[in-house]
Protein backbone atom coordinates (compact mmCIF):
# COMPACT_ATOMS: atom_id res chain seq x y z
CA UNK A 1 0.00 0.00 0.00
CA UNK A 2 1.15 3.57 -0.83
CA UNK A 3 1.62 6.10 1.61
CA UNK A 4 -0.93 8.81 1.60
CA UNK A 5 1.60 11.75 1.69
CA UNK A 6 3.79 9.89 -1.67
CA UNK A 7 -0.05 9.69 -3.52
CA UNK A 8 -0.36 13.78 -2.46
CA UNK A 9 2.63 14.58 -3.87
CA UNK A 10 2.99 12.56 -6.68
CA UNK A 11 -0.40 13.59 -7.73
CA UNK A 12 0.39 17.50 -7.27
CA UNK A 13 3.90 17.27 -9.55
CA UNK A 14 2.41 15.31 -12.47
CA UNK A 15 -0.97 17.98 -12.33
CA UNK A 16 1.50 21.09 -12.39
CA UNK A 17 3.51 20.04 -15.51
CA UNK A 18 0.13 18.64 -17.04
CA UNK A 19 -1.45 22.26 -16.49
CA UNK A 20 1.60 24.27 -17.25
CA UNK A 21 2.50 22.17 -20.57
CA UNK A 22 -1.01 22.46 -21.58
CA UNK A 23 -2.49 24.55 -24.27
CA UNK A 24 -5.64 25.17 -22.41
CA UNK A 25 -4.22 26.79 -19.69
CA UNK A 26 -2.49 29.77 -21.58
CA UNK A 27 -6.12 30.05 -23.80
CA UNK A 28 -7.79 29.81 -20.28
CA UNK A 29 -6.18 32.87 -18.48
CA UNK A 30 -6.72 34.88 -21.98
CA UNK A 31 -10.32 33.36 -22.66
CA UNK A 32 -11.60 33.86 -18.61
CA UNK A 33 -11.61 37.65 -18.68
CA UNK A 34 -13.46 37.76 -21.65
CA UNK A 35 -16.41 35.39 -20.72
CA UNK A 36 -16.24 37.13 -17.61
CA UNK A 37 -16.88 40.34 -19.02
CA UNK A 38 -19.54 39.12 -21.50
CA UNK A 39 -21.43 36.97 -18.25
CA UNK A 40 -21.55 40.18 -16.06
CA UNK A 41 -22.94 42.47 -18.69
CA UNK A 42 -25.42 39.65 -19.60
CA UNK A 43 -26.83 40.46 -16.71
CA UNK A 44 -26.20 43.80 -15.49
CA UNK A 45 -27.26 45.44 -18.37
CA UNK A 46 -31.24 45.24 -17.18
CA UNK A 47 -29.56 47.69 -14.71
CA UNK A 48 -27.23 49.96 -16.72
CA UNK A 49 -26.71 52.19 -13.73
CA UNK A 50 -24.46 49.61 -12.16
CA UNK A 51 -21.85 50.16 -15.21
CA UNK A 52 -21.75 53.71 -14.13
CA UNK A 53 -21.13 53.36 -10.02
CA UNK A 54 -17.70 52.46 -9.32
CA UNK A 55 -18.77 50.27 -5.87
CA UNK A 56 -21.31 48.12 -8.12
CA UNK A 57 -18.52 47.77 -11.11
CA UNK A 58 -16.22 46.39 -8.80
CA UNK A 59 -18.92 43.86 -7.07
CA UNK A 60 -20.26 42.85 -10.14
CA UNK A 61 -16.88 42.47 -12.33
CA UNK A 62 -15.37 40.17 -8.87
CA UNK A 63 -19.20 38.01 -9.32
CA UNK A 64 -18.33 37.37 -13.04
CA UNK A 65 -14.67 36.60 -11.63
CA UNK A 66 -16.76 33.96 -9.60
CA UNK A 67 -18.80 32.54 -12.40
CA UNK A 68 -15.55 31.81 -14.43
CA UNK A 69 -13.89 30.34 -11.39
CA UNK A 70 -16.45 28.39 -11.08
CA UNK A 71 -16.24 27.07 -14.15
CA UNK A 72 -12.45 26.09 -14.36
CA UNK A 73 -12.80 24.18 -11.33
CA UNK A 74 -16.05 21.99 -12.50
CA UNK A 75 -14.02 21.10 -15.68
CA UNK A 76 -11.12 21.09 -14.68
CA UNK A 77 -11.15 18.52 -11.65
CA UNK A 78 -14.93 17.39 -11.79
CA UNK A 79 -14.85 15.89 -15.10
CA UNK A 80 -11.07 14.50 -14.22
CA UNK A 81 -11.87 11.26 -12.23
CA UNK A 82 -14.19 10.12 -15.28
CA UNK A 83 -11.34 11.32 -18.01
CA UNK A 84 -8.66 8.87 -16.01
CA UNK A 85 -11.61 6.72 -16.35
CA UNK A 86 -11.86 6.91 -19.84
CA UNK A 87 -8.33 6.24 -20.00
CA UNK A 88 -7.65 3.46 -17.93
CA UNK A 89 -5.29 5.15 -15.29
CA UNK A 90 -7.91 5.26 -12.53
CA UNK A 91 -7.91 1.04 -12.59
CA UNK A 92 -4.22 1.06 -12.53
CA UNK A 93 -4.32 3.41 -9.86
CA UNK A 94 -6.59 1.23 -7.66
CA UNK A 95 -5.13 -2.02 -8.48
CA UNK A 96 -1.91 -0.68 -7.21
CA UNK A 97 -3.66 0.25 -3.96
CA UNK A 98 -3.18 4.55 -4.24
CA UNK A 99 -5.91 6.88 -3.02
CA UNK A 100 -8.34 8.73 -5.64
CA UNK A 101 -9.08 10.95 -3.33
CA UNK A 102 -5.90 12.07 -2.77
CA UNK A 103 -5.00 12.09 -6.33
CA UNK A 104 -8.68 14.04 -7.01
CA UNK A 105 -7.64 16.55 -4.43
CA UNK A 106 -3.86 17.26 -5.66
CA UNK A 107 -6.30 18.08 -8.54
CA UNK A 108 -8.06 20.35 -7.31
CA UNK A 109 -4.91 22.10 -5.31
CA UNK A 110 -3.03 22.18 -8.45
CA UNK A 111 -5.49 23.95 -9.83
CA UNK A 112 -5.42 26.89 -7.16
CA UNK A 113 -3.09 29.19 -9.15
CA UNK A 114 -4.99 29.11 -12.16
CA UNK A 115 -8.26 29.94 -10.48
CA UNK A 116 -6.56 32.77 -8.29
CA UNK A 117 -5.13 34.63 -12.03
CA UNK A 118 -8.48 33.59 -13.68
CA UNK A 119 -9.99 35.51 -11.00
CA UNK A 120 -7.37 38.38 -10.66
CA UNK A 121 -7.47 39.04 -14.60
CA UNK A 122 -11.23 38.73 -15.09
CA UNK A 123 -11.95 41.52 -11.70
CA UNK A 124 -9.02 43.57 -13.14
CA UNK A 125 -10.04 43.42 -17.43
CA UNK A 126 -13.75 44.10 -16.84
CA UNK A 127 -13.48 46.90 -14.23
CA UNK A 128 -10.55 48.09 -16.27
CA UNK A 129 -12.39 47.92 -19.90
CA UNK A 130 -15.72 49.88 -18.07
CA UNK A 131 -13.80 52.74 -16.97
CA UNK A 132 -12.89 51.91 -13.89
CA UNK A 133 -10.03 51.14 -11.45
CA UNK A 134 -9.82 47.48 -9.83
CA UNK A 135 -8.95 48.31 -6.13
CA UNK A 136 -7.88 45.32 -3.25
CA UNK A 137 -9.12 47.13 -0.12
CA UNK A 138 -7.98 43.82 2.50
CA UNK A 139 -4.97 41.99 0.89
CA UNK A 140 -4.76 39.35 3.31
CA UNK A 141 -8.38 38.50 4.08
CA UNK A 142 -8.37 38.72 0.40
CA UNK A 143 -6.24 35.53 0.11
CA UNK A 144 -8.06 33.63 2.96
CA UNK A 145 -11.58 34.33 1.59
CA UNK A 146 -10.10 32.94 -2.23
CA UNK A 147 -8.17 30.25 -0.35
CA UNK A 148 -11.90 29.10 1.13
CA UNK A 149 -14.06 29.62 -2.08
CA UNK A 150 -11.27 27.93 -4.08
CA UNK A 151 -11.64 24.82 -1.44
CA UNK A 152 -15.67 24.88 -1.63
CA UNK A 153 -15.55 24.80 -5.23
CA UNK A 154 -13.14 22.26 -5.06
CA UNK A 155 -15.06 20.26 -2.76
CA UNK A 156 -18.60 20.63 -4.91
CA UNK A 157 -16.52 19.49 -7.61
CA UNK A 158 -15.38 16.13 -6.28
CA UNK A 159 -19.03 15.50 -4.98
CA UNK A 160 -19.95 16.16 -8.97
CA UNK A 161 -17.06 14.23 -10.27
CA UNK A 162 -18.18 11.18 -8.34
CA UNK A 163 -21.41 11.50 -9.17
CA UNK A 164 -20.26 12.12 -13.34
CA UNK A 165 -18.90 8.56 -12.80
CA UNK A 166 -22.58 7.54 -13.17
CA UNK A 167 -24.23 9.54 -15.15
CA UNK A 168 -24.76 9.44 -18.69
CA UNK A 169 -24.57 13.18 -19.18
CA UNK A 170 -22.28 14.90 -16.77
CA UNK A 171 -21.34 18.25 -19.67
CA UNK A 172 -24.84 18.56 -19.26
CA UNK A 173 -24.71 18.88 -15.49
CA UNK A 174 -21.73 20.83 -15.21
CA UNK A 175 -23.24 23.11 -17.75
CA UNK A 176 -25.92 24.04 -15.48
CA UNK A 177 -24.23 23.88 -12.39
CA UNK A 178 -21.26 26.50 -13.54
CA UNK A 179 -24.64 29.01 -13.77
CA UNK A 180 -26.48 27.83 -10.86
CA UNK A 181 -24.26 27.74 -8.26
CA UNK A 182 -22.46 31.49 -8.63
CA UNK A 183 -26.08 32.73 -9.33
CA UNK A 184 -27.95 31.60 -6.07
CA UNK A 185 -24.73 32.24 -4.19
CA UNK A 186 -24.65 36.07 -5.29
CA UNK A 187 -22.77 36.62 -8.24
CA UNK A 188 -25.31 39.14 -9.20
CA UNK A 189 -25.83 41.76 -6.74
CA UNK A 190 -28.26 40.91 -4.73
CA UNK A 191 -29.91 44.24 -4.36
CA UNK A 192 -31.13 44.46 -8.12
CA UNK A 193 -33.33 41.05 -6.82
CA UNK A 194 -36.94 41.22 -4.99
CA UNK A 195 -37.29 40.90 -1.19
CA UNK A 196 -38.17 37.39 -1.12
CA UNK A 197 -34.81 36.27 -3.44
CA UNK A 198 -32.86 38.63 -1.18
CA UNK A 199 -33.50 36.55 1.98
CA UNK A 200 -32.88 33.17 0.47
CA UNK A 201 -29.82 34.42 -1.28
CA UNK A 202 -28.58 35.86 1.90
CA UNK A 203 -29.00 32.73 3.87
CA UNK A 204 -27.27 30.47 1.71
CA UNK A 205 -23.69 29.53 3.30
CA UNK A 206 -22.16 29.71 -0.23
CA UNK A 207 -22.76 33.36 -0.63
CA UNK A 208 -21.52 34.23 2.67
CA UNK A 209 -17.97 33.03 1.53
CA UNK A 210 -18.57 35.00 -1.63
CA UNK A 211 -19.82 37.60 0.38
CA UNK A 212 -16.34 37.89 2.40
CA UNK A 213 -14.42 37.57 -0.71
CA UNK A 214 -16.46 40.63 -2.09
CA UNK A 215 -16.12 42.88 1.01
CA UNK A 216 -12.25 41.91 1.44
CA UNK A 217 -11.54 42.96 -2.61
CA UNK A 218 -13.72 45.68 -2.75
CA UNK A 219 -15.03 46.79 0.49
CA UNK A 220 -18.80 46.67 -0.60
CA UNK A 221 -21.77 44.83 1.60
CA UNK A 222 -24.87 42.72 0.38
CA UNK A 223 -25.40 40.63 3.16
CA UNK A 224 -26.01 42.54 6.65
CA UNK A 225 -23.90 40.00 8.63
CA UNK A 226 -20.75 40.88 11.00
CA UNK A 227 -17.55 39.45 9.11
CA UNK A 228 -16.88 37.15 11.83
CA UNK A 229 -20.06 35.47 11.22
CA UNK A 230 -19.48 35.23 7.63
CA UNK A 231 -16.19 33.79 8.45
CA UNK A 232 -17.52 31.18 10.74
CA UNK A 233 -20.34 30.17 8.71
CA UNK A 234 -17.82 29.67 5.38
CA UNK A 235 -15.39 27.99 7.29
CA UNK A 236 -17.99 25.34 8.28
CA UNK A 237 -19.64 25.14 5.10
CA UNK A 238 -16.10 24.26 3.50
CA UNK A 239 -14.87 22.21 6.08
CA UNK A 240 -18.40 20.28 6.04
CA UNK A 241 -18.16 20.13 2.00
CA UNK A 242 -14.69 18.74 2.12
CA UNK A 243 -15.21 15.76 4.24
CA UNK A 244 -18.62 15.01 2.73
CA UNK A 245 -16.63 14.91 -0.98
CA UNK A 246 -14.05 12.74 0.70
CA UNK A 247 -16.64 10.37 1.53
CA UNK A 248 -18.23 10.34 -1.64
CA UNK A 249 -15.18 9.79 -3.52
CA UNK A 250 -13.83 6.69 -1.35
CA UNK A 251 -17.61 5.62 -1.75
CA UNK A 252 -17.27 5.92 -5.97
CA UNK A 253 -13.60 3.96 -5.64
CA UNK A 254 -15.38 1.39 -3.19
CA UNK A 255 -18.21 0.90 -5.61
CA UNK A 256 -15.98 0.96 -8.74
CA UNK A 257 -13.28 -1.61 -7.05
CA UNK A 258 -16.32 -3.95 -6.03
CA UNK A 259 -18.40 -3.52 -9.39
CA UNK A 260 -14.89 -3.30 -11.59
CA UNK A 261 -17.10 0.12 -13.40
CA UNK B 1 -27.76 20.41 -26.80
CA UNK B 2 -31.29 21.85 -27.03
CA UNK B 3 -32.20 21.31 -23.59
CA UNK B 4 -29.34 23.01 -22.71
CA UNK B 5 -29.62 26.06 -24.93
CA UNK B 6 -33.48 26.04 -23.78
CA UNK B 7 -31.63 26.16 -20.38
CA UNK B 8 -29.97 29.37 -20.96
CA UNK B 9 -32.66 31.13 -22.72
CA UNK B 10 -34.65 30.34 -19.63
CA UNK B 11 -32.14 31.49 -17.21
CA UNK B 12 -31.38 35.06 -19.22
CA UNK B 13 -35.51 34.95 -19.29
CA UNK B 14 -35.91 34.71 -15.60
CA UNK B 15 -32.77 36.76 -14.60
CA UNK B 16 -34.39 39.93 -16.45
CA UNK B 17 -38.00 39.35 -15.53
CA UNK B 18 -36.40 39.23 -11.52
CA UNK B 19 -33.65 41.97 -10.95
CA UNK B 20 -34.54 45.55 -10.94
CA UNK B 21 -34.73 47.14 -14.59
CA UNK B 22 -34.22 50.51 -15.36
CA UNK B 23 -35.86 50.65 -18.72
CA UNK B 24 -35.32 54.14 -19.71
CA UNK B 25 -31.43 54.09 -19.43
CA UNK B 26 -31.86 50.84 -21.04
CA UNK B 27 -33.34 52.42 -24.29
CA UNK B 28 -30.80 55.34 -24.00
CA UNK B 29 -27.98 52.96 -25.17
CA UNK B 30 -29.39 50.53 -27.02
CA UNK B 31 -32.64 52.40 -29.13
CA UNK B 32 -34.93 49.57 -27.32
CA UNK B 33 -37.07 50.05 -24.60
CA UNK B 34 -37.25 46.83 -23.28
CA UNK B 35 -34.04 44.87 -21.83
CA UNK B 36 -35.40 41.53 -22.06
CA UNK B 37 -37.27 41.10 -25.22
CA UNK B 38 -33.64 42.70 -26.43
CA UNK B 39 -32.17 39.80 -25.05
CA UNK B 40 -35.30 37.14 -25.73
CA UNK B 41 -35.04 37.99 -29.62
CA UNK B 42 -30.88 38.39 -30.15
CA UNK B 43 -29.28 35.92 -27.72
CA UNK B 44 -30.70 32.37 -29.69
CA UNK B 45 -28.69 33.96 -32.70
CA UNK B 46 -25.39 33.97 -29.99
CA UNK B 47 -26.12 30.50 -28.70
CA UNK B 48 -26.75 28.94 -31.88
CA UNK B 49 -23.23 30.62 -33.32
CA UNK B 50 -21.57 29.25 -30.29
CA UNK B 51 -22.89 25.97 -30.95
CA UNK B 52 -21.83 25.98 -34.98
CA UNK B 53 -18.35 26.95 -33.78
CA UNK B 54 -18.24 24.30 -31.40
CA UNK B 55 -20.17 21.95 -33.40
CA UNK B 56 -18.20 22.68 -36.67
CA UNK B 57 -14.65 22.80 -34.54
CA UNK B 58 -15.07 19.32 -32.77
CA UNK B 59 -16.53 17.45 -35.88
CA UNK B 60 -13.72 18.74 -38.16
CA UNK B 61 -11.55 17.82 -35.53
CA UNK B 62 -12.66 13.88 -34.92
CA UNK B 63 -12.52 13.93 -38.85
CA UNK B 64 -9.26 14.24 -38.72
CA UNK B 65 -8.13 12.33 -35.76
CA UNK B 66 -9.85 9.45 -37.41
CA UNK B 67 -8.05 10.03 -41.13
CA UNK B 68 -11.51 10.98 -42.48
CA UNK B 69 -10.60 14.19 -44.02
CA UNK B 70 -7.49 13.18 -46.14
CA UNK B 71 -10.33 10.20 -47.69
CA UNK B 72 -12.95 12.96 -48.31
CA UNK B 73 -10.02 15.19 -49.58
CA UNK B 74 -9.02 12.57 -52.54
CA UNK B 75 -13.06 11.55 -53.37
CA UNK B 76 -14.31 13.04 -56.59
CA UNK B 77 -17.15 15.17 -55.36
CA UNK B 78 -17.18 19.08 -55.08
CA UNK B 79 -16.23 20.47 -51.83
CA UNK B 80 -18.52 22.78 -52.29
CA UNK B 81 -21.30 20.57 -52.35
CA UNK B 82 -20.10 18.70 -49.42
CA UNK B 83 -20.24 22.00 -47.59
CA UNK B 84 -23.54 23.41 -49.00
CA UNK B 85 -24.97 20.14 -47.42
CA UNK B 86 -23.52 20.60 -44.24
CA UNK B 87 -24.84 24.06 -44.32
CA UNK B 88 -28.15 23.54 -45.45
CA UNK B 89 -28.81 20.76 -42.93
CA UNK B 90 -27.71 23.07 -39.60
CA UNK B 91 -29.51 26.02 -40.66
CA UNK B 92 -32.76 24.32 -40.86
CA UNK B 93 -31.95 22.66 -37.25
CA UNK B 94 -31.09 26.18 -36.15
CA UNK B 95 -34.43 28.34 -37.85
CA UNK B 96 -36.53 25.39 -36.35
CA UNK B 97 -34.50 25.76 -32.50
CA UNK B 98 -34.83 29.85 -32.98
CA UNK B 99 -38.43 29.71 -33.47
CA UNK B 100 -39.15 26.50 -30.78
CA UNK B 101 -37.10 28.44 -28.34
CA UNK B 102 -38.01 32.02 -29.17
CA UNK B 103 -42.06 31.65 -28.99
CA UNK B 104 -42.76 31.36 -25.52
CA UNK B 105 -40.30 33.99 -24.81
CA UNK B 106 -41.37 36.68 -26.72
CA UNK B 107 -44.97 35.74 -26.68
CA UNK B 108 -44.76 36.15 -22.29
CA UNK B 109 -43.09 39.45 -22.99
CA UNK B 110 -44.30 40.98 -26.00
CA UNK B 111 -47.20 39.12 -26.25
CA UNK B 112 -49.08 37.72 -29.40
CA UNK B 113 -48.09 40.59 -31.87
CA UNK B 114 -44.32 40.40 -30.91
CA UNK B 115 -44.71 36.20 -32.10
CA UNK B 116 -46.04 37.58 -35.71
CA UNK B 117 -43.14 39.40 -35.90
CA UNK B 118 -40.90 36.45 -35.37
CA UNK B 119 -42.12 35.28 -39.30
CA UNK B 120 -39.95 37.99 -40.73
CA UNK B 121 -37.57 37.73 -38.06
CA UNK B 122 -36.62 33.90 -39.36
CA UNK B 123 -36.28 35.08 -42.82
CA UNK B 124 -33.51 37.18 -41.65
CA UNK B 125 -32.30 34.83 -39.97
CA UNK B 126 -32.04 32.17 -42.44
CA UNK B 127 -29.69 34.31 -44.76
CA UNK B 128 -27.62 35.47 -41.97
CA UNK B 129 -27.26 32.00 -40.34
CA UNK B 130 -24.91 31.43 -43.75
CA UNK B 131 -22.35 33.86 -43.17
CA UNK B 132 -22.63 32.42 -39.76
CA UNK B 133 -21.74 29.03 -40.90
CA UNK B 134 -19.27 30.28 -42.90
CA UNK B 135 -17.49 31.79 -39.90
CA UNK B 136 -17.45 28.57 -38.09
CA UNK B 137 -16.31 26.76 -40.92
CA UNK B 138 -13.42 29.07 -40.99
CA UNK B 139 -12.78 28.78 -37.70
CA UNK B 140 -12.86 24.98 -37.75
CA UNK B 141 -9.97 25.43 -40.30
CA UNK B 142 -7.76 27.53 -38.35
CA UNK B 143 -8.48 25.17 -35.51
CA UNK B 144 -6.83 22.34 -37.80
CA UNK B 145 -3.91 25.16 -38.80
CA UNK B 146 -3.26 26.21 -34.88
CA UNK B 147 -3.59 22.28 -33.65
CA UNK B 148 -5.19 23.06 -30.61
CA UNK B 149 -8.97 22.47 -29.84
CA UNK B 150 -8.20 25.21 -26.95
CA UNK B 151 -8.76 28.00 -30.06
CA UNK B 152 -11.87 26.94 -30.02
CA UNK B 153 -12.80 27.90 -26.35
CA UNK B 154 -11.04 31.02 -27.34
CA UNK B 155 -13.40 32.04 -30.24
CA UNK B 156 -16.00 31.49 -28.57
CA UNK B 157 -15.58 33.08 -25.70
CA UNK B 158 -15.14 36.60 -27.75
CA UNK B 159 -17.99 36.30 -30.00
CA UNK B 160 -20.13 35.80 -26.76
CA UNK B 161 -18.69 38.83 -25.21
CA UNK B 162 -17.61 41.35 -27.99
CA UNK B 163 -20.53 40.90 -30.98
CA UNK B 164 -23.04 42.90 -28.96
CA UNK B 165 -25.51 40.58 -28.84
CA UNK B 166 -27.08 40.06 -25.21
CA UNK B 167 -25.88 43.93 -24.85
CA UNK B 168 -26.01 46.66 -26.81
CA UNK B 169 -21.92 47.48 -27.87
CA UNK B 170 -22.34 51.12 -26.62
CA UNK B 171 -21.03 49.82 -23.30
CA UNK B 172 -17.82 49.01 -24.67
CA UNK B 173 -15.01 51.78 -25.55
CA UNK B 174 -15.45 52.50 -29.20
CA UNK B 175 -12.57 51.09 -30.59
CA UNK B 176 -13.99 47.53 -29.37
CA UNK B 177 -17.03 48.41 -31.22
CA UNK B 178 -15.54 49.08 -34.53
CA UNK B 179 -14.07 45.79 -34.20
CA UNK B 180 -17.19 43.89 -33.45
CA UNK B 181 -18.49 45.71 -36.50
CA UNK B 182 -16.23 44.14 -38.78
CA UNK B 183 -18.06 40.41 -37.92
CA UNK B 184 -21.01 39.24 -39.23
CA UNK B 185 -23.12 38.65 -35.54
CA UNK B 186 -23.85 42.19 -34.83
CA UNK B 187 -25.27 42.72 -38.04
CA UNK B 188 -27.63 39.52 -37.95
CA UNK B 189 -28.87 39.65 -34.42
CA UNK B 190 -29.66 43.66 -34.91
CA UNK B 191 -31.42 42.99 -38.00
CA UNK B 192 -33.78 39.91 -36.36
CA UNK B 193 -33.82 41.81 -32.71
CA UNK B 194 -35.25 45.02 -35.55
CA UNK B 195 -37.67 42.08 -37.58
CA UNK B 196 -38.84 41.03 -33.40
CA UNK B 197 -39.28 44.73 -32.08
CA UNK B 198 -41.00 46.34 -35.48
CA UNK B 199 -42.05 43.28 -37.50
CA UNK B 200 -40.48 45.15 -40.67
CA UNK B 201 -37.91 44.39 -42.33
CA UNK B 202 -36.55 48.02 -42.49
CA UNK B 203 -34.89 48.67 -46.35
CA UNK B 204 -32.76 51.44 -44.46
CA UNK B 205 -31.16 48.38 -42.28
CA UNK B 206 -31.63 45.59 -44.39
CA UNK B 207 -29.51 46.48 -47.62
CA UNK B 208 -26.19 47.33 -45.63
CA UNK B 209 -26.69 43.75 -43.71
CA UNK B 210 -27.05 41.93 -46.94
CA UNK B 211 -24.09 43.94 -48.02
CA UNK B 212 -22.06 42.76 -45.46
CA UNK B 213 -23.53 39.38 -45.53
CA UNK B 214 -22.68 39.32 -48.99
CA UNK B 215 -18.90 41.08 -48.39
CA UNK B 216 -18.64 38.51 -45.26
CA UNK B 217 -19.24 34.91 -47.49
CA UNK B 218 -17.03 36.17 -50.74
CA UNK B 219 -13.98 37.04 -48.24
CA UNK B 220 -14.16 34.12 -46.04
CA UNK B 221 -14.85 31.70 -49.12
CA UNK B 222 -11.33 33.51 -50.17
CA UNK B 223 -9.92 32.48 -47.04
CA UNK B 224 -11.60 29.00 -46.46
CA UNK B 225 -9.94 28.10 -49.80
CA UNK B 226 -6.62 29.39 -49.02
CA UNK B 227 -6.43 28.17 -45.27
CA UNK B 228 -7.77 24.70 -47.25
CA UNK B 229 -4.98 24.49 -49.58
CA UNK B 230 -2.46 25.17 -46.81
CA UNK B 231 -3.66 22.82 -44.51
CA UNK B 232 -3.57 20.05 -47.83
CA UNK B 233 0.03 20.81 -49.06
CA UNK B 234 1.33 20.95 -45.60
CA UNK B 235 -0.14 17.64 -44.83
CA UNK B 236 -1.63 19.31 -41.51
CA UNK B 237 -4.61 17.12 -42.22
CA UNK B 238 -2.84 14.15 -40.69
CA UNK B 239 -1.91 16.12 -37.45
CA UNK B 240 -3.95 15.18 -34.79
CA UNK B 241 -5.35 18.40 -33.06
CA UNK B 242 -4.83 18.11 -29.10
Amino acid sequence: MRSSRSDLWAGLWAFSRLLLRSPWFAVGLVTAPVWSIGIGLTFAIHSPSLLSDQGSLRALSLGAGYFVVTSIVLWNVGHFLRQVREEGVLHSVIVAGGRVELLMLSRGITALPYTALAMALSYSAMVSLLGSSPVLVDPAGAVIAFLLLHALLVSVSLLAGSAFLWIRRPWLVTNLLQFLLPLSSGMVPIELFPEPIRSVVSASPVAHLFELLRRTVTGTESIPLADAQLFLSASLSVVSLLALSMVAMRLSTERMRRTGA
Amino acid sequence: MAVLLAFFQGLFFLIGTLVRREQELFARISGYNDSVLYQMAGVPVLLLSLVMVSAVGEYVIELGRRGALEHIQTLPVDMKLVMGAHATTIVSVSLLYYFAVTVPFVYLRGGPGAVAHLLPAMLVLALGLLPLFLFAALVALLTLLVRTEAFLELVSASVYTFTGIAYPLTVFPQFVALVAQLLPHPHVAESVRLAVFYGVLEPARLVPMLAVLAGYAVFSTAIYSRIERVLRRGGRYEVVTE
